[in-house]
């Protein structure tokens, strides 16, 4: 007896104590609604810290390893998500630039709407030349279009400029605030006129001359074109606001200083007046 | 040597589209910005006073045709300058970048008072102080790019002639 106890001494606790083991668990779980014994509410409560210490502990591994995990596919995530941030922006910027082409038509199909009498059509500008001794653009329309030297150029703003040459399918516009772009103007509401021509004190700018010293011209006023001179360009068209006015050197004339009703900087498309029946 | 002059011709044609279509979209300050001044600059330092002022002909011409005043009044200006600056080309230190950009600076300055000379004498605008202000920034801007081309061309060159091409 002894020597069968000594010989199988493991597997009869091992037994035993699994025994024991499915006893309590099958107890326990007949009496599921039964409140713990005092050991069992002893154990847990000395375990408590313990249990909490290590699931931190181990919630921390976890989140570590999680981590680890991440980080292995968040760099191929990011590029992937970078790479659709850049086309989403790319079509955004699109759509924007789109946007914008699409209210400035919308202007200029106002503007010729609100202007039957003038013959219009739609230019874009192709390349621009700006420096202090050149103010000039060249347009994706020629004389296969239409385009006439003298040709007026204007947007929903007011008078751009004129065509100086022509090509079968470009055309080379100088600006009016361009040495060459001088044309005869008047004031809106009083009818005065004058020569405007471009400011050579003052970049962008442009200044009204040979008026008569008791011309009635304020700042404020709007000034248009004439329609009269060589120069064959269509009457009324917008061209800008008078700023100051002030008496020419000698004191036998005076002179207004105009600032253009278009912004020349942010100029794209364009109107070709290709005929006026008002003129 | 065809080789080289295609190089100029392409490099000459693709400045001439950034200089009518980018510098005017880029602000009052580096709207000063003249990539055709700079090159041909850089190039007459590089070749001397004949080339120089053949190249700087072409290429004032190319630009009155892509958009100008008058033809010829580019070409005449850019033409002297490509001479002058051509002049420096056997006086100077070749590997420097000090020399181009006060070439820079200088040749800048003389394209000012050329163009005004010639646009107030055909034209009888005589600009004044408010387009003068431009031209600090103007001087700064085109002299800091002929150095950079100055560099970068030479350095094309340098490698032509290490390949044989020179």
């Amino acid at each position: 007896m002894l020597s069968f106890w000594r010989r199988n001494r493991g597997f009869i606790v091992f037994s035993l104590i699994l025994v024991v083991l499915i006893g309590l668990a099958s107890h326990k779980a007949s009496q599921q609604q039964a409140p713990p014994s005092p050991l069992e509410e002893l154990i847990l409560r000395g375990l408590a810290p313990f249990s909490r210490a290590s699931s931190l502990v181990v919630q921390r591994i976890n989140t570590f390893l999680n981590d680890v995990k991440g980080l292995l596919s968040l760099r191929a995530r990011n590029y992937e998500l970078e790479a659709e941030l850049a086309a989403l922006r790319l079509r955004m910027n699109l759509l924007v630039e789109a946007e914008r082409e699409n209210q400035r038509l919308r202007q200029l199909l106002k503007y010729q709407e609100a202007n039957p009498a003038l013959d219009l059509k739609l230019a874009k500008i192709i390349s621009i030349g700006q420096n202090p001794w050149q103010q000039d653009v060249i347009i994706d329309q020629g004389s296969q279009h239409g385009v006439k030297v003298n040709t007026a150029v204007i947007t929903h703003q007011g008078f751009v400029g004129r065509v100086y040459e022509v090509h079968p399918t470009t055309a080379k516009v100088v600006l009016v605030i361009d040495a060459r772009g001088p044309i005869a103007a008047q004031v809106q509401e009083t009818r005065v006129r004058g020569t405007l021509e471009a400011d050579p004190n003052n970049p962008g700018m442009l200044r009204m001359i040979r008026l008569a010293r008791e011309a009635a011209i304020r700042p404020g006023d709007a000034i248009v074109t004439a329609g009269t001179g060589a120069l064959n360009l269509p009457k009324g068209i917008l061209v800008g606001y008078v700023e100051a006015v002030t008496p020419t050197p000698d004191g036998l004339q005076l002179e207004a200083s105009v600032r253009p009703a278009v912004n020349f900087d942010s100029l794209e498309d364009v109107l070709l007046v290709l005929s006026s029946e008002e003129h | 040597m065809l080789r080289r002059h295609l190089f100029f011709c392409l490099l000459l044609l693709l400045l001439l589209v950034l200089q009518t279509t980018l510098v005017p979209r880029m602000g009052n300050f580096w709207g000063q910005i003249d990539l055709i001044l700079v090159l041909t600059v850089a190039y007459a330092l590089l070749a001397g006073p004949s080339r120089g002022a053949v190249f700087g002909m072409t290429a004032g011409f190319l630009r009155a045709i892509a958009s100008g005043p008058t033809l010829g009044l580019y070409a005449v200006v850019l033409y002297v300058i490509g001479y002058s600056v051509g002049q420096f080309s056997q006086l100077m230190y070749r590997k420097s970048m000090l020399v181009p950009w006060v070439v820079g600076l200088v040749s800048t300055a003389c394209y000012w008072l050329l163009m005004t000379v010639m646009v107030g004498g055909l034209y009888g605008f005589w600009i004044g102080t408010g387009y003068w202000l431009g031209l600090p920034v103007s001087v700064l801007l085109n002299s800091v790019l002929v150095a950079l081309m100055y560099a970068l061309l030479y350095k094309h060159q340098q490698q032509e002639v290490a390949r044989g091409r020179g």
